[in-house]
């Protein structure tokens, strides 16, 4: 309990200093919503007859503990550009995200698990040379320029999945489907080479202990020994690594959107920060730093189930 | 080592923080394997060497861009556009004409400053404050645990656009604003490694002997952090690489029209169906750079780790 209540409170100190930072600095940035809204011709008057109306003439503390207030009761206020409030638009915006999220991690496994554990079966052997090999080309791909790679490839040399042009899963599940393949892709290399390369060198551990001699000499078959008995000790880094990954994608993987056009969190992120929408941009942080906080938490918690011995070790502090 | 269950988390979420897209925590995490024969890592082998040398010879080419017989590499119209690589032009000229062999060398330019400059401001004031932190412990130790679990937090890539966009786009501030962002996480890794040494037994000797603390920590601590700081120090040059180029991908980086990789490989993003070379090449510069420094950093640990295992 005293473990889950210290957490906690960091979590709320973390949600506060980032969105006080980011609320203050973004204040601070030349430009302001005002501009975008009325574009750079506008007379004075206008001006400043929309910079009372939005409060904007309040200075940027204070519009902070206003927004603080009204965040504390649930109410995140609204675009300054479209209106539209800012919970709903994150209502809109976060399934797409999730949906790449869940699509990217799921290629990412698929491959990472079987290649991790063949690796590490028969570590410098043919195949774990290869995939070591490859997992280390891929991890000094920047996702830019894999995601521009896949789309040379994909789109336009064979025109298999669309390149931009994001379809609803309501409107059509195929299609959409198709249009996150690329972009999932993107994201699901990029963890697959992290993924299998901490699971082999777990996993590699895991099977000089003694408990797995001890399986080997009872005669269990070995993918028996490798599924039942070796993988699930071998996950702890795996585990940590992919819980820190997702805590970063929840708030939408920037560039990724960015280049495929996605309307997740990030594409709404990047686009209010060109706008200076304040009160998006921090909602979207605040949120972010929330998902990866929890993500973590249950990072902790699921240790225990992986190995119950951790139990005792983490709750008796 | 209250915390030691966190510890080797927190150093790679760093990392991975520090390059959403493309991070590479795997590296740090030691890909030493623990079957693998002990004799590999007596030696750097010859992959470090080569890897060394491609970063030596952009670091040359980067230093030498102005003297070198290029073309401009923002001179428009002297050329043909879209001509392919040719005796004139070795890779070929882009969509205005501009030469890309001597815009990919220029590119380097901005690259390699930004990352090695903004490593080195990170590893004098993040190894300072790590070392510390480290060896006296109690409150700023305190302190840096609490702010770097706020950065962590931080989506890294909405602090940096801000950030440039506050500061302003040109290389001096990219590069403080990316240095100042390594300063918490090579100072969490400085700490770690400090812990391990504070409280062996040449540093009680040394105390015991009436060694001053601050000789301690430079004469005694400070050699033994150095070898692993230099194997970090290189991977996370390449992240930096990495994000410098997201920055100017995103055109937020070093205004144009001085060239930049990541900006090249955006504007051949836009001509892919018509000239996918304009993107490729800036593409493969970036890839080579920072695969060879992943590369080296990573058989430098391995290297130093086995040396030390050997005592």
């Amino acid at each position: 309990m005293r473990f889950l209540a210290a957490r906690l409170a960091q979590l709320v100190l973390v949600l506060v200093t980032v969105s006080a930072v980011s609320f203050l600095l973004l204040n601070h940035l030349p430009g302001n919503p005002i501009i975008t809204l009325l574009g750079p011709a506008a007379t004075p008057q206008a001006v400043a007859q929309l910079t009372v109306q939005l409060g904007l003439d309040k200075p940027a503390w204070l519009r902070y503990f206003i927004w603080l207030g009204n965040a504390l009761q649930g109410n995140l206020g609204s675009s300054y550009v479209n209106h539209q409030p800012v919970l709903t638009s994150i209502g809109q915006r976060l399934p797409v995200t999730l949906e790449l999220l869940v699509l990217s991690q799921v290629i990412a496994l698929a491959l990472a698990i079987p290649l991790g554990i063949i690796s590490a079966l028969r570590p410098s052997q043919l195949v774990d040379r290869l995939s070591s090999g490859a997992a280390f080309g891929l991890l000094s791909v920047p996702g830019f320029i894999l995601a521009e790679l896949l789309v040379y490839l994909f789109a336009v040399r064979y025109n298999l999945f669309p390149a931009t042009g994001y379809v609803h899963l309501t409107e059509d599940p195929f299609q959409n489907l198709r249009s996150l393949t690329l972009p999932a892709l993107t994201l699901g290399l990029g963890s697959m080479a992290v993924y299998m390369r901490v699971l082999r060198t777990d996993m590699i551990a895991t099977l000089q202990q003694d408990f797995i001699t001890m399986a080997r000499s009872k005669g269990l078959p070995t993918w028996w020994i490798l599924l039942r008995h070796a993988l699930r000790p071998s996950t702890f880094t795996l585990v940590t690594v992919g819980g820190l990954n997702v805590g970063t994608l929840i708030g939408g993987a920037f560039i990724v959107e960015y280049i495929f056009q996605v309307p997740g969190l990030g594409l709404l992120t990047i686009n209010s920060i060109y706008a200076r929408d304040y009160l998006v941009v921090t909602s979207t942080t605040v949120l972010v730093a929330a998902g990866f906080v929890i993500v973590n938490l249950l990072v902790d918690l699921l240790y225990t189930f992986l190995d119950p011995r951790v139990r005792s070790a983490r709750f008796a502090v | 080592m209250r915390d030691s269950p966190s510890e080797p988390r927190l150093t790679e979420a760093v990392v991975a923080a520090a390059a959403p897209v493309a991070a590479a925590p795997g590296s740090l995490n030691g890909a030493v394997s623990p079957a693998g024969p002990a004799y590999v890592g007596r030696t750097l082998g010859p992959g470090f060497w080569i890897s060394i040398g491609w970063v030596v010879l952009m670091i040359l080419a980067a230093l030498a861009a102005g003297v070198l017989p290029l073309q401009d590499p923002t001179a428009i119209g002297d050329n043909l556009p879209r001509l392919g690589p040719t005796g004139g032009h070795l890779l070929g000229t882009d969509e205005l004409g501009r030469d890309l062999f001597a815009r990919v060398v220029f590119g380097a330019r901005t690259s390699l400053i930004v990352g090695f400059s903004s490593i080195a401001f990170g590893i004098v004031v993040g190894g300072a404050i790590g070392l510390i932190a480290g060896y006296y412990g109690g409150r700023l130790d305190a302190a840096l645990n609490g702010l770097s679990t706020v950065l962590l937090a931080f989506p890294v890539l909405i602090f940096l656009l801000t950030v440039v966009t506050f500061l302003g786009q040109n290389l001096f501030d990219v590069t403080l604003t990316l240095g100042i962002l390594s300063v918490a996480p090579i100072a969490r890794i400085i700490r770690a490694n400090t812990l391990a040494y504070a409280n062996r037994e040449f540093v009680l000797a040394a105390r015991a002997l009436g060694a001053r603390s601050r000789r301690i920590l430079i004469r005694e601590i400070l050699p033994n952090v150095l070898p692993s700081a230099l194997a970090f120090s290189l991977v996370a040059v390449a992240v930096v690489i990495v994000a410098e180029g997201a920055l100017s991908f995103l055109g937020l980086s070093v205004r144009p029209p001085t060239p930049t990789w990541g900006g090249m490989i955006a504007e051949g993003g836009q001509v892919l169906a018509q000239d996918p070379l304009v993107a490729l090449w800036p593409a493969l510069a970036m890839f080579m750079t920072v695969l060879a420094l992943n590369f080296a950093g990573d058989r430098l640990q391995v290297y130093f780790e086995v040396r030390e295992g050997g005592l």
